[in-house]
């Protein structure tokens, strides 16, 4: 008898979640329980205080720990069926949507936009990098680079040899200091790494994946998986690289100067438009006290070897001077680009040290007056070339260059856009415009 | 920046050869682009004083505000770009010749194609570009 069946017990799906990242806390509200769990179980509980000065528990929302500034309400919605019978629902971020329509599986991505969204609009006191960064002893890494580049699978592998968390999708420089800031996110791991994620020993939260726009199916791996202390504490910048995947290819770092590793930061900078022209002086002191590479990311082992060696090696907190070339020979028999033969004879002659130098690697090498020391710091180093000019030597002759960025260039990757919406009006969570255009009508708080 | 990379600016792909990589190739670019003499001796340019210039190494960013575009110029650009205060080709090309091992035509002719490039970009003052 069919009535005399019990009635299915309905799950009592938690209505509100508050978890805290980093500096920054998110209450999810929901009536989708999908969601919050998937929420839930990517990061751990933090402690419940009131928000200063407001009464969330009026409007609904649970107790939030931190400053209003810094705390974010994100709610998903159901928004009825779509006409193949698929449920639907809608993601909103401080009361505004991001993103349109989405079935179930699609909506967590669309939560981690949302959050994006929210701490690029809130915390615009960070310089905020569309990188991922990481610590290795002490030392802070940013891999900065378009979607796609393999950050995040690249911090994966490195957090599951030992190195300190900070995110996989933004690098938050505080501008004073200029020091990496912890946001530790889930990493959101493309389909096409799951092999090597689970080789790693990592587990994808709940076993599920979800579909992202532009990325296809992806799954989240908690950070808190790694261990207890995974976190790192803020930590100086030492190493900006812009790293590359290539299926099968032998680990490589090639030397870029700074000014080439501003350039590229500045494409990568997510609040340039709020920083005006003041993100340029953070990037200029930035990349000062860094080294920066081109990386070439291939055998997961062979990465991580690569970069602890640069890690670890003497000099590594250098804070001046043009990066040291090191590794294996190179074409002219001078020390190449780490681990891989020189990729041009340009580049020799701008990796060349001058014969019986102990440091070698420098902008510029002279033709005549071998012998003369080689030295890192600038004093020394415009020291010996008035020395040079006096005994009448010259310095190899690079033809001039001019890299440009217009706005119209930056966050349009051409395989994956990844820039920000800019007019308040989300077409999908993002939009290959520049933020510089949406001329105050965003709604979302991206402009100034 | 390697041999034959394009360089871009402001809607143009040039391909600038090294020298270190292909010496011929440079002699030959920079005959096909050596200015003329009236060009090489007349004062050129000089910088629009709102363009913000940020060092870094020897190298530098320069920034123009009015069209929100961000330029990276490598060494030797960056010698010229602070040598535009009014000085000629000729002038910047003894410079450069005088401090690097390139011959003061080939010098001249990147000179003239790098200021183009700054004219093209509107990064120098107007009459400068007029008088070009």
């Amino acid at each position: 008898m069919p009535f005399d069946r019990k009635p299915k017990p309905r799950r009592r799906a938690e209505p509100s979640v508050h978890r805290t990242i980093g500096e920054i806390s998110v209450s999810l509200r929901s009536d989708v329980p999908q969601v919050l769990d998937d929420f839930a179980s990517l990061y751990p509980a933090g402690p419940r205080h009131p928000v200063a000065g407001g009464s969330p528990e009026a409007a609904g929302w649970p107790e939030t720990t931190g400053t209003p500034e810094s705390v974010i309400h994100l709610e998903v919605r159901r928004a009825g069926r779509s006409r193949l019978g698929r449920r639907l629902a809608r993601v909103y971020a401080d009361g505004v949507e991001v993103g349109g329509l989405r079935p179930r599986n699609g909506l967590f991505p669309l939560v981690e936009w949302g959050i994006n969204l929210r701490v690029i609009a809130r915390r615009p006191e960070y310089l905020q990098l569309h990188a991922a960064s990481l610590a290795c002893g002490g030392e802070g890494f940013i891999f900065a680079g378009d979607s796609g580049c393999g950050k995040s699978t690249l911090a994966a592998i490195l957090m599951a040899h030992g190195w300190g968390y900070l995110c996989d999708e933004f690098a938050l420089v505080d501008p004073p200091t200029l020091r990496l800031h912890p946001f530790p996110k889930a990493l959101c791991i493309k389909a096409g790494s799951y092999p090597l994620v689970r080789r790693l020993g990592l587990r994808f939260a709940r076993r599920r994946d979800h579909l992202k726009e532009l990325k296809g199916r992806v799954g989240y791996v908690s950070p808190h998986d790694f261990g207890p202390d995974t976190i790192a504490p803020p930590t100086p910048v030492r190493f900006i690289l812009f790293p590359k995947y290539e299926p099968g290819a032998t680990p490589s770092l090639e030397p870029i100067s700074r000014a080439r590793a501003g350039l590229d930061l500045y494409r990568c900078c997510f609040n340039r438009h709020a920083f005006r022209e003041g993100a340029l002086p953070a990037l200029s002191r930035l990349v000062a006290q860094a080294r920066c590479f081109r990386l070439t990311v291939g055998e997961p082992e062979a990465t991580v070897r690569l970069l602890e060696s640069l890690a670890s090696e003497p000099g590594a907190t250098e804070v001046s001077g043009s990066p040291a070339a090191i590794g294996s020979p190179g074409a002219t028999g001078a020390p190449a680009a780490i681990g891989a033969p020189l990729a041009s004879a340009s580049a020799a002659t701008r990796a060349a040290p001058p014969a019986g130098a102990a440091t070698p690697a420098r902008a510029w090498r002279p033709i005549r007056g071998a012998g003369l020391p080689a030295r890192h710091d600038p004093v020394a180093r415009l020291a010996s070339r008035r020395e040079m000019l006096r005994v009448g030597a010259k310095f190899a002759y690079v033809a001039p260059t001019v890299l440009t960025l217009t706005a119209q260039q930056a966050f349009a990757a051409p395989s994956a856009p990844s820039g920000l919406c800019s007019t308040g009006v989300v077409t999908g969570g993002l939009c290959e415009t520049d933020t510089d255009c949406c001329s105050g009508q965003c709604q979302l708080g991206f402009c100034t | 920046m390697a041999a034959g990379e394009p360089v871009r600016a402001a809607g143009l792909a040039l391909s600038v050869p090294c020298r270190s990589t292909a010496e011929s190739a440079a002699h030959a670019f920079a005959a096909q682009s050596a200015p003329d003499a009236a060009l090489r001796r007349s004062p050129c340019c000089t910088r629009r004083p709102d363009v913000r210039e940020y060092p870094i190494d020897n190298e530098a960013l320069i920034y123009d505000p009015q069209a929100k575009v961000l330029y990276h110029l490598n060494e030797t650009a960056c010698r010229v770009w602070r040598g535009c205060d009014g000085r000629t080709v000729d002038h910047l090309a003894a410079a450069l010749s005088a401090t690097y091992d390139v011959d003061k035509a080939t010098a001249a002719g990147h000179v003239a194609q790098l200021i183009g490039l700054f004219e093209i970009g509107g990064l120098l003052a107007r009459e400068a570009a007029d008088a070009l």
